[in-house]
């Protein structure tokens, strides 16, 4: 039997020349490019004299780097990152077959069942990257740009907290840290979604273009306020857990209901792509 | 056959983890209203009006007169000390209610909108005065309160914000805040009423609003000074939203906070939030 080291170094090379995690990391680049100049806009107005309210607690002491990196990290993860795991997945499975790959990866002695893990693995390692090069550029650029401090969140902004938080520079940095490793595991779920549309389907644009419209359309309705009976079954409304990280008390309890509930959505998911993928017979 | 075992392995951890997410997410029973502390002051904000959907009306409706003498056996029950009401008929239907509650009232008459009352039991309501309008359209009143129980005066605002113009709201209780922060004594101090704000930590926030930026920036404002009380208490008003609010000063600590569902009657779209206070330990 195949061993799985070298199936895993095959599937990672494939993906360091398929130029999509150069593609992502340059949608990451533009993507804060805009939110730069962005804030940069929305601060000149403020501080211009247009401002149509009076009664407000923004101040200069309130934006900092770390509240970019939180608004950055934020608008790109729910956003952006699922939309190139889910890429990533799709092609890795339904591109594949398309291309006529897989037939020829089943000719060597590997089961099916370790192909679609390794598969897996390697989205997932994709997924890891791609939130820890995120969260990394957003700290860089809000370092270099506008420059640290306390990280403040007010109630209501980003729907973050309901009530005023105020975390020390060194603690706020640490829990980025922490944010990381959890984003990346909130990410399996669409990945998950992914691996099994494409596991039912043999075009890489199909499977992408159908993963994406089912992520859309939970984010959207996941988004309805009155929708809240609905929500705990929509993986997309989990997708924000990593939020409870940068709260002064973490609620322990809340986020691993929220990472288990997503975490069930992704065992489900994968096992009945797996169940198609073994079971499916290739032309 | 091997193989197959692995999807059994991931549908049983599925299951598992949806199992441990219910465990962890286990609600919190409503706390039951129960009697008033004997050195407390028990509080009451109820939108008393209606959709207008009996009356064919966009703007809603105040008070039917059909369902003043439920309203009155539900601040009966209460056993209230201060109440704040809102979308009342006219002042004769506060005078009406505060006669069949057996409590003292001041009515804030209100061109263009409905009038709101505060009634008082086991104290005395004085001083009563309608704010300078500065921004916004809609008045503000505040009063003092005796209260019994409390054994001291406390200094009341009390409004009701337009559900129309973010930027109204902003004015309207940026200047109630000011307001009570200029009294000159050391009483404690209560805002009270139908804000039409939210502040959401899930779904969005901006589906019932023409600012939600500005709304965040309104409650940043008022929440810097005045405690909200009824921040875990849940929705007040159809569909889901959190808009009646007691907000009090540090020197107040809140003991207790329900939102009392099954009062309205008719087309009433609020539901009674009632909020328990006892004086804060000096710290």
């Amino acid at each position: 039997m195949m061993m799985t080291a070298p199936l895993l170094a095959f599937e990672l090379k494939k993906l360091w020349r398929s130029r999509r995690p150069w593609m992502a990391l340059a949608a990451i680049a533009f993507f804060l490019v805009l939110m730069l100049l962005g804030f940069w806009l929305y601060a000149d107005k403020q501080t211009g004299g247009e401002a149509e309210f009076r009664y407000t607690f923004e101040n200069e002491s309130y934006f900092n780097g770390l509240t970019f990196t939180v608004y950055g990290f934020w608008f790109g993860f729910a956003l952006l990152l699922p939309v190139f795991v889910t890429l990533e997945a799709a092609a890795s499975l339904a591109g594949e077959r398309d291309s006529g790959g897989l037939r020829l990866l089943l000719v060597r002695p590997v089961t099916r069942t370790r192909l679609f893990a390794v598969k897996w693995g390697v989205t997932m390692l994709f997924a890891l990257a791609l939130a820890g090069a995120l969260l990394g550029a957003c700290l860089l650029v809000g370092l270099v740009c506008v420059g640290f401090g306390d990280l403040t969140l007010y109630p209501g902004v980003l729907q973050m907290t309901d009530v005023y938080q105020r975390l020390p520079q060194g603690e706020a940095l640490r829990r980025f840290l922490l944010v990381w490793p959890c984003a990346a595991l909130l990410l399996m779920a669409p990945s998950a979604l992914a691996m099994c549309v494409a596991a039912f389907t043999r075009s890489a644009v199909h499977a992408a273009g159908v993963a994406l419209a089912i992520y859309l359309v939970l984010h959207v309705v996941a988004a309805v306020p009155f929708f809240q009976d609905l929500r705990p079954f929509l993986f997309t409304s989990q997708i924000g857990a990593w939020r409870e990280l940068l709260h002064e008390d973490i609620d322990w309890a809340r986020l691993g209901g929220e990472v288990l509930r997503a975490l069930s959505v992704t065992c489900l998911l994968l096992g009945v792509a797996l169940w198609r993928f073994r079971t499916g017979e290739e032309r | 056959m091997r193989e197959a075992r692995v999807e059994f392995v991931l549908f049983v951890v599925a299951a598992l983890c949806a199992l441990g997410a219910r465990a962890l997410a286990r609600p919190e029973a409503a706390p039951s209203l129960g009697a008033p502390l004997a050195d407390g002051m028990r509080i009451v904000v109820w939108n008393v009006g209606g959709t207008g959907a009996a009356a064919r009306s966009a703007e809603g409706a105040a008070l039917h007169a059909d369902h003043v003498a439920a309203v009155a056996d539900g601040l009966r029950g209460f056993d209230f000390d201060l109440a704040c009401l809102v979308e009342l008929q006219d002042a004769a239907q506060a005078r009406a209610l505060a006669q069949l509650i057996g409590a003292d009232v001041r009515v804030l008459p209100s061109p263009g909108d409905r009038p709101l009352a505060l009634l008082a039991r086991r104290g005395r309501l004085s001083g009563t005065r309608a704010l300078p309008r500065g921004g916004a359209k809609r008045p503000t009143m505040v009063a003092r309160v005796r209260s019994d129980r409390l054994g001291r005066d406390v200094v009341v605002g009390a409004l009701h914000a337009s559900p129309w113009s973010a930027t109204e709201r902003n004015a309207h209780l940026g200047g109630l805040v000011d307001a009570l922060a200029r009294t000159a004594d050391d009483a404690p101090r209560l805002a009270l009423g139908d804000f039409n704000l939210e502040v959401q930590t899930e779904g969005r926030q901006d589906l019932f609003t023409d600012d939600a930026h500005l709304d965040l920036e309104t409650y940043g404002y008022v929440t810097r000074a005045l405690v909200d009380c009824g921040r875990a208490a849940g929705a007040t008003a159809t569909p889901d939203r959190r808009l009646d609010y007691v907000l009090a000063s540090e020197a107040l600590a809140v003991a207790k906070v329900v939102v009392v569902r099954g009062r309205r009657r008719g087309d009433m779209d609020h539901d009674p939030l009632v909020v328990d206070v006892r004086l804060a330990r000096s710290r």
